[in-house]
């Protein structure tokens, strides 16, 4: 069992998603926990990439290939998992991202997903051109820690506000961290909207999170 | 007047096929700093500590991903286009980068310098494909360009053999499954500023201001004739 997971925890280091399906497939065949297959597994592997991007040792497409393996793995396993009635297990906390209505941009906030990934969060990717109604009713669905909204351009901004505001017209201002990003925004612009965080990078806007669940 | 340019690659052609370059110092900076918006600044900030003997900095850069924000001259004025990127440059203002934005979000632009100096998403592809083999390089480029559905060529001035630049295009364009098309434009933006005009949609700075946010978000300047003469 524990060769599994090892073969799951290098599937992820080396980004091959083929393997992880495999193996992944072998753990629901074989009936073998699928909770541990994760936490033993795949989370042992990402876990790896994520330090060794943090020591310099890995490039940003290695990370990348390491998260879209994980979520292929976790696409298999967490099926699985709510069949069995079973708790996937703690993360470090919860993200939905997207990026706002109108902007379809999506390089950053794929690589600040792979980010969150590699840093043990789980990441809803709800993809481009998204409402703020739609960002609130996944993170309600999946009870997010922090909604990431990216928007690259002055015209698409507006969105993150949008965003906020739809919030507080809820009354749901309090039960979710606001991180904006994206080229045309700023720390002034995450004050004016009156959003929680806001970061330069993906790497910084981990960093952020970390400092903010903490709290 | 001595004037100080510091351009980027994305413009170099067209600065040279004006002929802008005549009596002033230029200095064109590598097209792949856009990806790295913190060595942009580290780069620009540089030179411009070393041009203070200058009468006026002129910078074809845009706001490149917040690159210019935070850049400090101490004695001699910047001037530089208000628009987003390159793009925008290259099509004459933000302004009319954003309608075509609206009308199709889904569209990559390449001008004659991305195409000559820039690492283009087929390039990236290939290096891709040299380390992390077909399979994945093809999923990462996926990842990056997915969203994207059609290459469009902006003509501008000093382009010597179009159909190099068309075939170059069409080639990514086939790669990626992109529709291709061309778009006429316009560098009269670009040309004012390097003339060392204070035309609308460009920024002036003051010696000894740093760029603030609120500076880069400005840009409306009222016509003078403020020019160079050469030097």
């Amino acid at each position: 069992m524990s060769e599994l997971f090892a073969e799951l925890k290098q599937a992820v280091i080396d980004g091959d998603e083929d393997i992880v399906s495999e193996s992944s497939q072998k753990v629901i065949d074989q009936g073998v926990n699928p909770v541990d297959a994760v936490q033993l597994g795949l989370i042992k592997g990402i876990e790896v990439i994520g330090e060794a991007w943090k020591a310099g040792e890995a490039f940003l497409p290695d990370v990348m290939m390491s998260a879209e393996a994980m979520k292929v793995g976790l696409g298999l396993l967490e099926p699985e998992i709510a069949k069995l009635g079973m708790s996937e297990g703690e993360s470090k906390g919860k993200i939905v991202l997207g990026t706002v209505e109108g902007d379809i941009h999506d390089i950053g906030k794929n690589i600040t997903g792979a980010m969150f990934t590699a840093a043990g969060y789980k990441v809803f990717d709800l993809g481009t051109d998204i409402k703020a109604e739609d960002f609130v009713v996944k993170a309600k669905e999946v009870g997010a820690d922090i909604i990431g909204a990216s928007a690259l351009l002055t015209t698409t901004m507006i969105g993150q506000k949008q965003l906020v505001d739809y919030l507080k017209e809820h009354n749901l201002r309090d039960q979710f961290k606001v991180f904006v990003g994206g080229g045309p925004t700023s720390q002034v612009w995450a004050d004016e909207i009156g959003a929680d965080g806001w970061a330069e990078t993906a790497d910084e806007a981990v960093e952020l999170a970390g400092r903010l669940l903490a709290k | 007047m001595r004037v100080k340019l510091i351009g980027c690659h994305s413009t170099m052609n067209e600065v040279h096929a004006q002929g802008l370059d005549q009596g002033m110092d230029c200095e064109f900076l590598d097209y792949n700093f856009h990806a790295r918006p913190d060595m942009l600044h580290d780069k620009i900030q540089e030179i411009i500590n070393e041009s203070q003997d200058y009468d006026l900095i002129i910078l074809t850069y845009g706001r490149c991903s917040n690159s210019m924000l935070g850049l400090l001259s101490p004695h001699v004025p910047l001037l530089f286009p208000a628009t987003h990127d390159c793009i925008g440059l290259m099509l004459g203002s933000k302004a009319r980068h954003l309608e075509l934005f609206s009308e199709n979000s889904h569209i990559y632009y390449f001008s004659q310098g991305w195409l000559d100096y820039g690492r283009t998403p087929l390039e990236e592809y290939y290096e891709y494909e040299a380390k992390y083999g077909e399979k994945k390089a093809r999923k990462l480029i996926k990842i990056l360009y997915g969203s994207y559905q059609k290459a469009v060529f902006i003509i501008t001035p000093g382009i010597k053999d179009p159909e190099r630049y068309r075939q170059k295009m069409q080639e990514i364009a086939d790669f990626f499954g992109w529709e291709v098309g061309e778009i006429e434009g316009d560098i009269s933006l670009l040309t004012s500023v390097v003339k060392g005009i204070k035309a609308p949609e460009s920024i002036y700075v003051e010696a000894g201001q740093v760029i603030t946010l609120e500076i880069l978000e400005g840009g409306n300047h009222e016509n003078n004739d403020h020019s160079q003469s050469g030097c």
